[in-house]
């Protein structure tokens, strides 16, 4: 696994490969927060692998370091130890800058709380999220086939206040796919949704992420996902238990 | 392009009201306080400023224009022969007593001479002929006089020091520190109103140098025949005269009290409501992180924001200044805002809202993008 990591760049560029290589790669990944005697660990010698097109749930009661292990393959956190690959790019000593990179053109993020610019429309959050990754001229086209493909074309030009809630974290799925990114990240993606609008929220992430092929992790405490996981990891006191 | 900087200042409409409102307020006051300043000081010396002598020579040690003292009028004979002296004349201003049609007494500053024309005085007739007043009991008013003494026409009288007084002329923008209202006269008329005081005095001797001729060289021969005199150019004895008002007064301490407190209500109240509302966007500002953008994308937000509530903020106040100008006029005060206070103003402003967005730089370099995980 180890020289998988390090070699990992020149894996995603070979032709000759036989097998794809993993969009998200961890390798003993350890957190730990906190000195001498309040030292905490709250991801212990995690070690996973997530191939394009993949579906990983991420189990596990609060506090297990769920999300920390998100925020590190998100790379809006750097591991205490252990190797981290996001789509083929080795990051576990990347500076912010470097991180800021690879979020932009590999991550795409769904959050519990949407985080939706509530001054912007739906059409704005989405082309604003290209304008970061780079997009200039082409931002609104892409937004609006991307809020097209999540079913709100005739939403376009709402603000978030004026959408419901499952129509809003349809939205913050468009924005995380509208730039194509090879990983996609989900935090609670359904946890503030009647079951209606979790399944029709969790059925577009299916299908995207196999019409596309983005790897999809989604950290959830909701059973329904299970159903529509790949595959499902549990995660108890910073371990990966299943 | 999406400009979420815009779209936030928009979408948070109250709240930068309130910053532009703190931007206006200061930047109105600094305005507004500059410019009756300068209006202030142009009035204290805009009698010498628009006469065309080159030097004056004044008693000595002499405070202002208007507190004039007197003198021997047989000077200007001596000054008229001095090599490199083409004309001199005697200038005297005083203060007399004006009875009204209500039957109440004002003081009113008279300027006297024998002749104003090649002394450029007044500078701005809005009625008569200035070469009439050797011919008779005639003076010229200033129109600002009307605030102070009520309407008055051309060929109105007017008693001045217990005599009949015609107004044969109406002049603008003879205005003097002290507010009261100016008139011209021929100067054997004043020196009759006053004659214990003033026959044979004079307060000032206006010098025309010859064409070519050096003015320090001038200038030191006539200290040398009039060593208890003062022989100043315009420039010296406009700025001494302003300077006087401005240490003598306070107004000059008290201008750079207002701007300054001003300004300093301005940041706060800017710096405040950026800084709340920065800290209200935290999160919105975590996904620009998660997103992949840096520090410098939100520090161009905020520049972004902190620029247009400047420019918002300092052009409100431009309008409000402008509008209050006709509204000052009757009272007597005038803004006087030259190019240089605009532009410094402005930059004043714009370095204000973005030193007070640059608090928040610091909270937003420290901002941890995982707070987007955070319910």
């Amino acid at each position: 696994m180890s020289s998988l990591l390090r070699e990992a760049p020149a894996i995603l560029s070979s032709a000759t490969h036989a097998a794809p290589a993993p969009a998200v790669l961890a390798e003993d990944v350890t957190k730990r927060y906190g000195e001498g005697v309040h030292v905490v660990d709250a991801v212990r010698g995690v070690s996973l692998a997530i191939d394009p097109g993949e579906i990983v749930a991420l189990e596990g009661p609060s506090g297990s370091g769920k999300t920390t292990l998100l925020s590190i393959l998100g790379c809006i956190l750097t591991p205490t130890s252990g190797r981290v690959a996001i789509a083929g790019r080795c990051v576990e000593s990347a500076g912010p800058a470097e991180l800021a990179a690879v979020r932009r053109r590999s991550i795409g993020f769904v959050f519990q709380q949407y985080n939706l610019f509530p001054a912007l429309t739906a059409l704005e959050n989405v082309a604003y999220a290209l304008q970061v990754k780079g997009a200039r001229r082409d931002a609104r086209p892409r937004a609006k086939a991307a809020l097209e493909a999540v079913g709100l074309g005739d939403r376009m030009h709402f603000l978030p206040r004026d959408l419901s809630g499952g129509q809003k974290q349809r939205v913050a799925l468009a924005r995380a796919i509208a730039g194509n990114p090879p990983v996609v990240l989900a935090d609670e993606p359904t946890a503030n949704l009647d079951s209606a609008s979790a399944r029709r929220v969790l059925e577009l992430l299916r299908q995207l992420a196999h019409d596309r092929g983005h790897a999809l992790l989604i950290v959830t405490h909701d059973v329904a996902v299970r159903a529509f996981a790949d595959r499902v990891l549990v995660m108890r006191d910073g371990r990966l238990v299943a | 392009m999406v400009d979420l900087a815009l779209k936030m200042l928009l979408h948070d409409r109250v709240r930068t009201a309130i910053t532009v409102l703190g931007v206006t307020f200061a930047v109105s006051l600094v305005l507004v306080q500059t410019g009756l300043f300068l209006g202030a000081m142009r009035n204290a010396s805009a009698v010498i400023d628009h006469s065309s002598a080159d030097l004056w020579i004044t008693a000595h040690d002499a405070a202002n224009v208007d507190f004039a003292q007197i003198g021997p009028a047989s000077i200007v004979e001596r000054v008229r022969a001095v090599r490199g002296v083409a004309r001199a004349d005697n200038l005297l201003v005083g203060f007399i007593l004006i009875s009204l049609p209500t039957g109440s007494q004002e003081f009113l500053e008279v300027y006297a001479m024998e002749d104003f024309r090649p002394w450029g005085f007044p500078w701005h007739v809005l009625e008569g002929n200035i070469d009439d007043l050797r011919r008779g009991p005639f003076f010229f008013l200033d129109e600002s006089a009307t605030r102070r003494y009520g309407p008055f026409r051309v060929g109105d009288i007017r008693e001045l020091m217990g005599r009949r007084f015609e107004i044969i002329g109406r002049t603008a923008e003879a205005l003097s520190f002290t507010t009261t209202p100016i008139a011209f006269m021929d100067i054997r008329r004043l020196r009759s109103l006053q004659p214990n005081l003033l026959q044979g005095q004079t307060h000032y001797v206006l010098v025309r140098l010859a064409p070519g001729a050096d003015v320090e060289a001038v200038r030191a021969q006539l200290r040398v025949l009039l060593p208890y005199h003062d022989v100043l150019t315009r420039a010296e004895w406009s700025e001494r005269s302003r300077r006087y008002w401005i240490v003598s007064t306070g107004l000059g301490l008290n201008m750079y009290v207002t701007v300054l407190l001003g300004a300093l209500v301005g940041v706060v109240i800017v710096a405040q409501t950026l800084y709340g509302a920065t800290m209200e966007h935290l999160r919105e500002f975590g996904t620009v992180k998660a997103i992949g953008g840096g520090n410098r994308d939100i520090y161009a937000i905020l520049g972004k924001q902190a620029v247009i509530v400047a420019v918002v903020g300092f052009l409100i106040a431009e309008l409000s200044a402008w509008l209050m100008r006709p509204t000052l006029k009757p009272y007597g005060l005038t803004l006087v805002l030259p190019a240089s206070v605009h532009i410094a103003t402005g930059i004043s402003a714009l370095a204000l809202c973005l030193g007070a967005a640059a608090i928040s730089f610091r909270k937003v370099a420290r901002l941890d993008p995982a707070l987007v995980f955070r319910s």
